[in-house]
């Protein structure tokens, strides 16, 4: 979708010339880096940091039948929460861990998080998050990528559209019933 | 109905109150019901039923999701420790930098910053205590002899049931006698799978809802429960138990009773001459304004720990060392639940099963320990709270993964799981205290409490217990993937502050008789968790709302004999 529109303003750019070819040759190369709309003024990332972490979140829960991270705004509420809710020592924790990221992904695919075709950035980071998690001196890295997910899920799962459509949101139920047979798989919302 | 000061106003009573959470808005609406006019002092501001501000927020509209910030850590240093402060909620709490406390120990106290006190967030968990508890003391040497026995309350719980309205299961147990219950809460197909599997595997275990203060069935001005679960933030159907929902619109609809907020009461004044107290120094939270207000009897029920302050704070020729604190006892024997600790595992079976509503409720498997004859390497005991339910994506915010697959696993309903954890009884040991720290003053010029309070060896030695047997009974319940946990406990934690102005027979080693009265000046009342002698292992609110009843009665009864 981000990438679709990216191609968009690409197209409106090049006053429309662009073939099908030309187009192809962009999706399949990625030679366009993605871009994220800032909503508002960033609290805590600088506006590089904020792509790398907008492309992320869009991995973390990308768009399918129903919207992902970046529809409903989760990167902003990481900037948000990080600046709000973490201390200094973490937020240092959290860039350190974000710049050996991006510094990984760099030497080890040639390409930097925001060039690299989605399919791709999802297999390094599911990689990358096993990589971690099983050395022991990968705190940061680990921090980063964990504080970095939790907070996009709950920013997910805690959004009106994450809420009401991906879940089941009841706010009033009005009543308890015990055990019943399932006829949604969705978990309930709270 | 909320106090005007003009300065020019009567400010003579029948009654104070002092504190309007659980006990004291009991005071309240009894004294006014039996036509006394009642004066309500709450330090808090105001919360009027049933304008709570968050009540009906939709979790997307509280911007940090629940959590709170860097800052609020620093201005809630202590509340912020545990998971009772979240942005939900966050303006029903004391600022802690107004008032700091000192640490000898570590001690987690949680102060409430409103009318209607923990009430409004307390957790609703309503249970008799029964003889055993009574006893205990004198059975085993430890602390003093309750002045009451079961029989002596047993009317009273009676009575408060019936008006707060607690939803639960008759089970027939002495350890847990039952009481006027509403119709129980259901367990989930889990739960019903578990209890049938413990108590055919342990003879004399129970497992049975929990008996909780939310409505399944309507009382006057207060609907039944709508399963949100959200009951921390105030409820504006006035499903479950608050001096908000309840007894403060009860005492309003006397017209005998005047509320008045913003108001930190500082100590109690004592008339030597005639040998009772007469009044009360209040201070306004905000205009730092001294008052004095008088009445015929005085309710202290500031919590367990307002009130001792208040007590020790009342120097008078007559109480040099705190208002009726000839025993030397004021502030010792503090006692709190020790807790967090456990086990929990998951369910294979019931896949296609899944409830509806979020039920403000668990369940709870009563005291089977060192009883009929057993003797454990600790005495007392303990109980469970737990629940079976199934997870969701924040019991899966750990796991592994990115893309659509992980979006959708994360959507989809998880395991079912179940876990219990134990609630132990803490010993009265004297040497658990809190003092005075007069070089450290709050914002309106109060000495600071200073803690001095630990667990102990019979409280530790409980805790192995209170692991291992829950592993051995999820085990035999049938779940896979057993797990204990022990997460530590301080003293404060369970927010089951008791003790430190015990009841008691003999005047020489307890502060309060047998109804809740100083010893030394019998129209001074204290029936909140400060009278306490000993603490039981089940949650104590129910048995303060029990013994505010039936010491407002006495209160007045006394009143009408002229003998206070």
């Amino acid at each position: 979708m981000i990438r679709r529109e990216a191609l968009k303003k690409m197209t409106l750019a090049m006053g429309g010339a662009l073939s099908a070819t030309t187009i192809s040759a962009v999706l399949t190369h990625c030679s366009s880096k993605n871009s994220f709309p800032l909503s508002g003024e960033l609290k805590f990332f600088t506006e590089d940091q904020f792509q790398v972490i907008s492309v992320i979140a869009d991995r973390i829960v990308p768009a399918t039948d129903t919207a992902g991270a970046i529809e409903v705004g989760c990167p902003a509420f990481v900037d948000l929460m990080l600046f709000d809710c973490y201390e200094k020592d973490n937020q240092d924790k959290f860039i350190n861990g974000l710049n050996v990221f991006q510094s990984e992904i760099d030497s080890e695919t040639g390409s930097d998080a925001l060039s690299l075709k989605s399919d791709k950035l999802e297999a390094f980071l599911t990689d990358y998050e096993i990589k971690i998690d099983s050395a022991d001196n990968r705190k940061d890295e680990e921090f980063f990528l964990r504080t970095l997910k939790e907070l996009t899920l709950l920013g997910y799962f805690t959004s009106k559209e994450g809420a009401t459509m991906a879940l089941r949101y009841v706010p009033v139920p009005g009543k308890y019933e015990a055990c019943k047979e399932m006829e949604d798989e969705r978990a309930w919302a709270l | 109905m909320y106090f005007n000061s003009d300065g020019k106003k009567d400010h003579t009573f029948d009654a104070i109150v002092i504190g309007s959470g659980i006990s004291g808005g009991w005071a309240a609406k009894e004294l006014t019901e039996k036509g006394l006019k009642v004066l309500l002092l709450d330090r808090g501001k105001p919360l009027e039923h049933p304008e709570y501000p968050t009540a009906f927020k939709n979790p997307w509209e509280f911007e940090h999701r629940g959590r709170i910030t860097v800052e609020q850590r620093r201005t809630h240093e202590y509340v912020s420790r545990d998971y009772p402060y979240s942005e939900h909620n966050e303006s029903f709490w004391f600022k802690d930098a107004d008032a700091p406390y000192d640490e000898v120990k570590r001690f987690d106290w949680f102060r409430p910053d409103i009318v209607g006190g923990k009430s409004i967030m307390w957790g609703r968990q309503s249970y008799r205590w029964g003889d055993i508890d009574f006893e205990a003391n004198a059975k085993d040497g430890h602390g003093i002899d309750w002045p009451i026995r079961y029989k002596d309350i047993a009317p009273w719980y009676d009575y408060v049931e019936k008006f707060a309205g607690i939803s639960g299961q008759k089970e027939g147990l002495a350890v847990l006698p039952d009481g006027e219950f509403l119709p129980p809460m259901e367990m989930n197909c889990v739960e019903k799978e578990v209890k049938k599997r413990i108590e055919s595997s342990f003879s004399g275990r129970k497992m049975t809802i929990g008996r909780v203060a939310n409505l399944t069935e309507a009382k006057p001005g207060r609907t039944k429960c709508n399963y949100r679960n959200l009951c921390s933030r105030g409820c504006p159907f006035g499903a479950y138990f608050s001096s908000n929902s309840s007894t403060i619109p009860a005492a309003l609809e006397t017209g005998n009773l005047t509320i008045r907020p913003r108001s930190i009461v500082s100590s109690l004044i004592y008339d030597d001459e005639n040998g009772k107290a007469t009044g009360v120094q209040v201070i306004d939270s905000e205009t730092m304004e001294t008052t004095e207000f008088f009445s015929k009897i005085i309710f202290v029920n500031g919590s367990t720990l307002g009130s001792t302050f208040i007590l020790l704070n009342s120097i008078s020729k007559r109480f040099p060392n705190g208002f009726g604190n000839d025993s030397g006892q004021l502030g010792h024997n503090l006692m709190d639940h020790h807790f967090r600790t456990g086990a929990n595992g998951t369910y294979e079976g019931f896949e296609d099963q899944y409830y509806f509503g979020r039920r403000a409720n668990g369940i709870y498997i009563p005291r089977y320990r060192n009883l009929n004859g057993e003797k454990r390497d600790y005495v007392r005991g303990f109980g469970y709270q737990g629940r079976g339910g199934r997870g969701n994506w924040s019991s899966m915010i750990r796991e592994k993964g990115f893309g659509a697959d992980f979006k959708d696993k994360l959507t989809k309903v998880g395991k079912w799981s179940f876990g219990i954890g134990a609630f132990g009884e803490c010993l009265p040991y004297y040497e658990n205290q809190v003092t005075l720290d007069h070089d450290k003053k709050d914002k309106w010029g109060l000495p600071a409490l200073k803690f001095d309070a630990e667990f102990k060896e019979n409280e530790n030695k409980m805790r192995v217990d209170m692991m291992n047997d829950a592993a051995e009974m999820l085990e035999a319940a049938g779940l896979k993937n057993v797990r204990t946990y022990d997460a530590g406990c301080y003293p404060g934690m369970a927010i089951h502050e008791m003790g430190t102005a015990r009841m008691g027979k003999d005047p020489k080693t307890s502060v309060l008789n047998k109804w809740n009265q100083v010893h030394t000046a019998k129209n001074v009342f204290v029936t909140d968790g400060a009278c306490m002698t000993s603490s039981a292992c089940q949650n104590p609110s129910l048995t303060y709302m029990a013994l505010t009843a039936r010491a407002a009665d006495h209160a007045v009864n006394e009143l009408k004999k002229q003998n206070i």
